[in-house]
């Protein structure tokens, strides 16, 4: 036997390891459950819809809620965009994007305004979503009320009485404490005027474009078996006072790459002097905003 | 960067269908008032419309329970939903997740406080009501024009609607849904191949 055969032997052709799954992985039951799960949520603006989450071939951790989700959304003509903390080409969004490549053998894309569906751990794009978008959300801790009150029986009675005092009370704490609202990730945001939301771990700064976003917002918690939405054009608005009114934060300095501002940056140690250098989260929009640039000139 | 996959020759099977059918009813649910369309893999019999049995297989199996209104109840679609659900239709509507029908039908169940509206803790344990109605469209078609606000409309979205049985009645019925919130029913409109979809948040008002 030849190297050669050797080769093509270990690799089987890809038509046939793909007939081994169904379309997107998950069986049709599953997928049915959690399609059920999802239009209950989409319904219920901000509620948290328990789900039967299936076991995933990654850890918990790894975006599972975020995969069955857009498992359970994708259609064959979709062309699928995963990032983790803005970059498309980490492990994680790396990961998942193969793994759809291979299960639901959909189009793939880094650009965000190409995407049909963008799956995201912890960012929300920089360029605007539209219509034509779904927005899925990688969740952890999908309760904003779990760290003030560990048990699920007393925060669902919170939310069913809509007794969101406590939560308040943890604001008006920072406050206290540090002079200003010291929560810069996972800040509570109050969707439709009712449910309080844990945006899931995304920056503050990137709160206000949940709020009245074009695109459908979903939001999966594989280990918590939780799914929740944000419809489009839907009020999410960050907790505050009026004396001390939401702040979004953020750097006050361009990108040291593509020069944008107004986008939220990463902090990059450069050397062991404690020389920074700030750039772009988005890795996307940091590219596309460089290739503008040279174009112009 | 685009890299898309070596196209396949696989032709649509039942999980594409549904795929596609789901996102139909994903969107018209999160965009209430938008006309949707949606048809099944296997054609439904009369008089079921192709958008309502498409809702009925994409959605239903044997763990969330539907119910057939009495006109719908013909043997033909019987054996239709359950070959295509794997469960039979059930009996009490009150148990019922999904129900399919006329107003006219589901209207007494309505009225006698029997459809599932969840309860203060889980309120999506509630029913989905997918509604027969003669025509629906997005422009200008005959029948009154409906006006939607609320979650997922930027504005307004306007469609058609043309239902003769008792329509005061549903408008009125849809008002005291809404103000219930967080419990309450969805509403799903079906005529033919089209759907509309009307969540418990929507403003629904009739124009003149």
């Amino acid at each position: 036997m030849s190297a050669q055969d050797l080769s093509s032997a270990a690799a089987p052709a890809p038509a046939e390891e793909e007939a081994d799954y169904n379309f997107a992985y998950l069986d049709e039951n599953t997928k049915r459950m959690i399609r059920r799960a999802l239009l209950k949520a989409v319904a219920i603006p901000g509620y948290q819809t328990p789900f039967a989450s299936r076991e995933m071939p990654m850890p918990y951790g790894w975006g599972t809620g975020g995969v069955q989700v857009t498992s359970a959304c994708l259609t064959e003509s979709d062309s699928l965009k995963v990032i983790d903390q803005g970059a498309d080409d980490t492990t994680n969004a790396v990961s998942i994007r193969k793994f759809f490549e291979r299960t639901a053998r959909v189009a793939t894309t880094t650009r965000t305004e190409e995407a049909t569906i963008i799956q995201t751990r912890h960012r929300i794009p920089e360029t605007p979503l539209t219509e034509n978008q779904i927005l899925v959300y990688q969740v952890p801790i999908p309760e904003p009320l779990r760290f003030l009150e560990p048990r699920e029986t007393e925060t669902r009675k919170m939310h069913a009485l809509e007794e969101y005092g406590l939560m308040h009370v943890k604001l008006y704490e920072d406050i206290a404490r540090h002079g200003h609202i010291a929560t810069a990730y996972a800040y509570p945001v109050q969707v439709g005027r009712r449910y309080v939301m844990d945006p899931s771990p995304i920056p503050k700064f990137d709160n206000p474009k949940l709020s009245n976003c074009p695109a459908l917002q979903l939001f999966g918690a594989g280990r918590e078996q939780r799914i929740y939405a944000v419809p489009p054009y839907t009020e999410a608005i960050s907790l505050d006072f009026e004396d001390h009114p939401f702040d979004p934060g953020g750097v006050d300095q361009p990108c040291a790459l593509c020069g944008a501002t107004g986008v939220y940056l990463d902090e990059v140690i450069t050397d062991d002097q404690g020389t920074r250098m700030y750039v772009c989260s988005d890795t996307d929009h940091c590219e596309k905003t460089r290739a503008d640039a040279e174009a112009a000139q | 960067m685009v890299s898309s996959p070596a196209p396949t020759a696989h032709s649509p099977n039942r999980s594409h269908i549904a795929a596609a059918n789901f996102r139909a009813i994903l969107n018209a649910l999160a965009r209430p008032g938008r006309v949707e369309t949606a048809i099944p893999f296997r054609a439904a019999p009369e008089p079921l419309f192709p958008a309502a049995a498409a809702i009925l297989t994409t959605l239903v199996d044997t763990d969330a329970p539907y119910w057939l209104s009495p006109r719908l109840r013909t043997p033909e679609i019987d054996a239709y939903a359950r070959f295509e659900t794997s469960a039979a239709a059930a009996q009490d509507p009150g148990q019922a997740d999904f129900l399919l029908g006329d107003w006219s039908e589901i209207a007494p169940i309505a009225t006698a406080g029997r459809l599932r509206i969840g309860t203060a803790e889980y309120p999506d344990r509630s029913a989905t009501l997918i509604l027969t109605v003669e025509a629906l469209a997005q422009t200008a078609d005959g029948g009154c024009t409906v006006c939607v606000d609320g979650p997922g409309v930027e504005t307004q979205h306007r469609f058609q609607l043309a239902l003769s049985e008792q329509a005061d009645a549903f408008f009125a019925f849809l008002a005291r849904n809404r103000t219930g919130f967080p419990l309450g029913v969805d509403v799903i409109l079906t005529a033919h191949d089209r759907l509309v979809g009307l969540p418990r948040t929507a403003r629904v008002m009739r124009e003149a």
